[in-house]
């Protein structure tokens, strides 16, 4: 009788238990030699089934006659839902009026939402483009090409807030003010502050010239809509805009808006990575009943998914005999190895730190040459190059060491897996710190941090050779985005294609034995977060920045596609979607945290420049904000407003945010206590259920016989 | 869409669409590719006539998946089990494969696709199967029998949660539920 135990799903529950045991025991009656786990056939001669093999779903079938699901959500053939909607139908004469209302109007919202969803359907960006890189390569693959599509409204969607709160006021309400402001508080102040000039460059043709402001973001640039300095405070009062406080808060808003989103995004992808947690160790069932890509129909890409799946289900099991080994090691063998482990871990520290020294001295030597370069007649191509240095040095940096990491890792002696994830990790933290580096050496030239008794900074409050320091550091975050975009060309150009057509077309040894690139999802993705956390950090020294990422990642995107499908193969190693979408949220989540703190700490303690930009007459660029809220707002609304910002507002929330920390992780427990006690009880039930089996074949068997 | 989208009528496709989780266009797009598999005499009856399974197996989308024989079987309603397809049969695998579908359909479809002797319970039979599709039969690729066995000793060990030897729908989709990779891979778009 082993059909009952192999009737599967719901019906397991006590309560079928009963319902079951009926037919059960007239198939025993029928049948003693039932056959093994075939119910349907078993089934079939009972006369319970129709010879349709479409009632497959028998079971389930039973479960969801009617307990409200709708139609569509039913594991059913479609014959079999349209003969349920016209029996529904026929019923339905006797719903009452209200019900009838409710029930027509579920109807019509769920049409009216999929008439919104198939017009926005229609106007997705590179739908077509992602569904060929899904079919060839996967989904794995295909989510760095949504994270692109992701960045790219997340950039977009900054140039209409931009253009409506500030630039469209700023190029047609304004008008300069008839009579030049006339203030001569503090002459010296002005003369050493104030003095500022466009620099011009000497000794180029018209031509180089044009190609080095467009590479610098000098010269004609300088004084463009693209950086802060353009942007000059001339007040539209009398229409009640100030555009100081547009500007202002078009940039937080939009800053705190991504955080908003980006954080969503971290929470969802946490709860969906949750899973991978300790508890919840499914790594080979998961592999195996969701490890299949339904989507991929390019046959290489079949084979090439098997041998990753088959290579990953190898790599596991091996890791799991030796799991089983480790256990067994000796004291001795451990002691070495966490030595080992130590050793190397200080001698990357030490890399990390002599990578670092050197994107300091690079910034140093490039910001010294700037500031020198009035006077000084240099070739065209070394200024060039000094500008780029510390781009230059971070990339060669960032492309470098990860190797090496990668190198000494094996020496580790770590899982494969966990060897993966751990270069990930210090490749991330290289980037993100090497890009704080460069801007603490920025902050240290420009506000003479740590030496702030130097005499050219005791004047105005920042370095007065940064004349328009914004500018400057605008240009530097321009400088480091044209860069990346041009080193992803420039790598694709010029590395990957002749290392293809290499491959391809010639029968050099050296040739085949470095073999076609691989598409590295992980390096890409992190490229892209690294980018568009510099568009974080500048976009408040060039406000134009986001717009600009908008044409690069639009170029990236199919410069990316070309090296997928043309140049590159893709990756053995299989790349989940989901357990690193939490990982690489999170990477953009902290690099939004990195571009917001010193944005920020520069907005609310720093000195703004006093000959350029929007904030030229404040303290501090934050000053803006309670001096609009002084003057303009009521007194009832200041007081709220000043009533927030208290402690003894944020005593109460700290408390109450506390509060819910609490409940939330008691809630978790007591559900892990149950889930725990809800297992336990299936595991009872079966018992049950053999236990009940047996006792009934004990009591029929000698009535059959 | 022409003369194909006007044989298909108005009631039927909200019909259609209300017991689907396909869109209009995507039902239209379904439509159209089914007439096309269809000889030319045939193409006035897209709504009556079967397609058989060598013919439906001829789609891109299918042509490459391990688990098109499987598919085509578990979708087809046909009383003479030879796996052919109507057209509703190929609405119901595209609606269950599209990406509006819960994952409880889903998971459910994945069950029945992977329990290959269809006895409602995956056992390790099912299970070894299972494994040679996913990793194909080649030399190289195909794990030894000792990998197998302890591959399906982990997956029990791992899944079968009332420890009776094999993995029942509801165990199945208690794994699914914890695979969140499986809604965005288990999907068919023509």
């Amino acid at each position: 009788m082993p059909c009952l135990l192999c009737l599967s799903g719901k019906e397991r529950t006590t309560e079928q238990l009963g319902a079951i045991r009926t037919p059960i025991s007239d198939l025993i009656k029928m049948n003693h030699k039932s056959e093994k786990r075939q119910p349907w056939i078993g089934a079939q001669r009972l006369g319970l089934a129709t010879h349709n093999p479409g009632s497959k779903a028998r079971q389930a079938r039973a479960s969801c006659e009617d307990d409200g699901t709708p139609l569509k959500e039913r594991p059913l053939s479609l014959q079999e839902k349209l003969a349920q909607r016209k029996k529904q139908r026929l019923e339905g004469r006797q719903v009452s009026g209200s019900e009838s209302w409710t029930r027509s109007r579920q109807l019509s919202h769920p049409k009216l939402s999929q008439e919104t969803l198939n017009l926005l359907s229609a106007c997705q960006l590179w739908k077509k483009s992602l569904h060929e890189i899904e079919g060839c390569f996967g989904s794995g693959i295909l989510s760095y090409f949504i994270l692109l599509r992701f960045l790219f409204f997340l950039s977009l969607g900054f140039v209409p807030l931009f253009a409506g709160f500030v630039f469209v006021p700023i190029s047609f309400f304004t008008r300069t003010p008839d009579v030049p402001a006339v203030k001569t508080p503090n002459q010296t102040l002005d003369v050493n502050c104030k003095n500022f000039s466009y620099q011009t460059q000497g000794g180029a043709t018209p031509t180089e010239k044009l190609f080095l402001d467009i590479f610098t973001g000098e010269g004609i640039l300088e004084t463009s809509f693209l950086f802060y300095g353009h942007y000059t405070s001339m007040d539209i009062m009398s229409l009640g805009y100030s555009i100081c406080l547009a500007y202002l808060l078009t940039i937080l808003g939009y800053l705190s808006l991504c955080f908003l989103w980006v954080g969503r995004r971290v929470v969802q992808s946490r709860i969906q990575s949750q899973w991978h947690s300790k508890y919840y160790v499914m790594a080979f069932s998961s592999r195996i009943f969701a490890g299949w890509d339904f989507c991929v129909f390019d046959l290489d890409a079949v084979s090439l998914k098997q041998h990753s799946i088959s290579n990953c289900l190898k790599m596991e099991l091996q890791e799991v005999s030796r799991q089983q080994q480790k256990l067994q090691q000796s004291r001795r063998e451990k002691a070495l190895l966490s030595l080992t482990r130590l050793l190397l871990n200080l001698l990357i520290l030490a890399l990390t730190a002599a990578a670092f020294y050197c994107i300091y001295l690079a910034t140093e030597v490039s910001q010294d040459f700037e500031q020198q370069q009035g006077s000084s007649t240099e070739t065209f191509s070394r200024r060039l190059v000094t500008q780029y240095f510390p781009p230059i040095i971070i990339s060669v940096v960032n492309f470098f060491l990860p190797y090496v990491f990668g190198a000494l890792v094996r020496y580790e002696a770590y899982s494969p897996s966990v060897e993966i994830n751990l270069t990930l990790l210090r490749s991330v933290l290289l980037k993100l710190a090497g890009l704080g580096m460069f801007l603490f050496s920025l902050g240290q030239k420009v506000f003479c941090i740590g030496n702030r008794e130097d005499s050219d900074c005791l004047m105005c409050g920042y370095n007065k050779l940064y004349q328009c320091w914004e500018t400057s550091i605008g240009q530097e975050m321009y400088k480091m985005t044209v860069f990346n975009f041009l080193s992803t060309i420039g790598v694709t150009l010029l590395v990957s294609l002749p290392r293809r057509l290499m491959v391809d077309h010639t029968s050099w040894k050296l040739a085949h034995w470095i073999g076609k690139e691989e598409f590295l999802v992980p390096q890409n993705i992190l490229d892209a977060v690294y980018e568009q956390t510099i568009i974080w950090i500048g976009m408040f020294y060039s406000p134009l920045l986001p717009l600009l990422n908008v044409v690069f990642i639009f170029i990236t995107f199919y410069v990316k596609k070309y090296t997928l499908c043309h140049i590159c193969k893709p990756s053995k190693r299989m790349f989940r979607a989901s357990s690193s979408k939490f990982f690489f949220h999170f990477v953009l989540f902290l690099g939004l945290m990195m571009a917001l703190y010193p944005l920020m700490y520069t907005i609310a303690n720093f000195r703004p420049s006093r000959a350029c930009g929007l904030f030229a007459d404040y303290a501090t660029v934050w000053q803006v904000v309670p001096e609009a809220i002084s003057t303009r707002l009521p007194a009832n609304a200041q007081l709220l407003l000043n009533y927030i910002g208290s402690e003894a507002f944020a005593f109460p929330l700290l408390t109450l945010l506390c509060l819910v920390i609490i409940v939330y992780i008691s809630q978790i427990r007591k559900n892990t206590e149950t889930i725990e006690q809800l297992k336990d009880l299936i595991v009872m039930q079966v018992w049950d259920k053999s236990y009940l089996e047996e006792e009934l074949s004990k009591v029929l068997k000698p009535s059959g016989e | 869409m022409g003369a194909a989208g006007s044989q298909l009528s108005k009631e039927l496709l909200s019909e259609y669409q209300e017991l689907t989780f396909l869109t209009k266009q995507e039902i239209l797009l379904a439509y159209k590719k089914f007439g096309e598999l269809l000889p030319k005499e045939e193409r006035s009856r897209v709504l009556s006539v079967r397609i058989p399974k060598a013919k439906i197996l001829t789609l891109p989308e299918l042509k490459a998946n391990p688990f098109q024989h499987r598919i085509c079987h578990v979708f087809s309603t046909s009383e003479y089990q030879d796996d052919s397809m109507s057209f509703e049969d190929f609405l119901d695998m595209l609606s269950v494969f599209s990406d509006s579908a819960t994952p409880e359909v889903k998971s459910h479809y994945a069950f029945r696709i992977f329990d290959f002797d269809e006895d409602g319970a995956l056992d390790t039979h099912d299970l070894e199967k299972l494994v040679n599709c996913l990793t194909g039969e080649a030399e190289g690729t195909k794990l030894s029998e000792s990998e197998m066995n302890q591959l399906i000793q982990n997956i029990l060990e791992e899944s079968d949660i009332d420890k009776d030897g094999t993995i029942n729908l509801s165990e199945f989709q208690h794994v699914i539920s914890r695979s969140p990779d499986f809604v965005s891979s288990f999907k068919i778009v023509l």
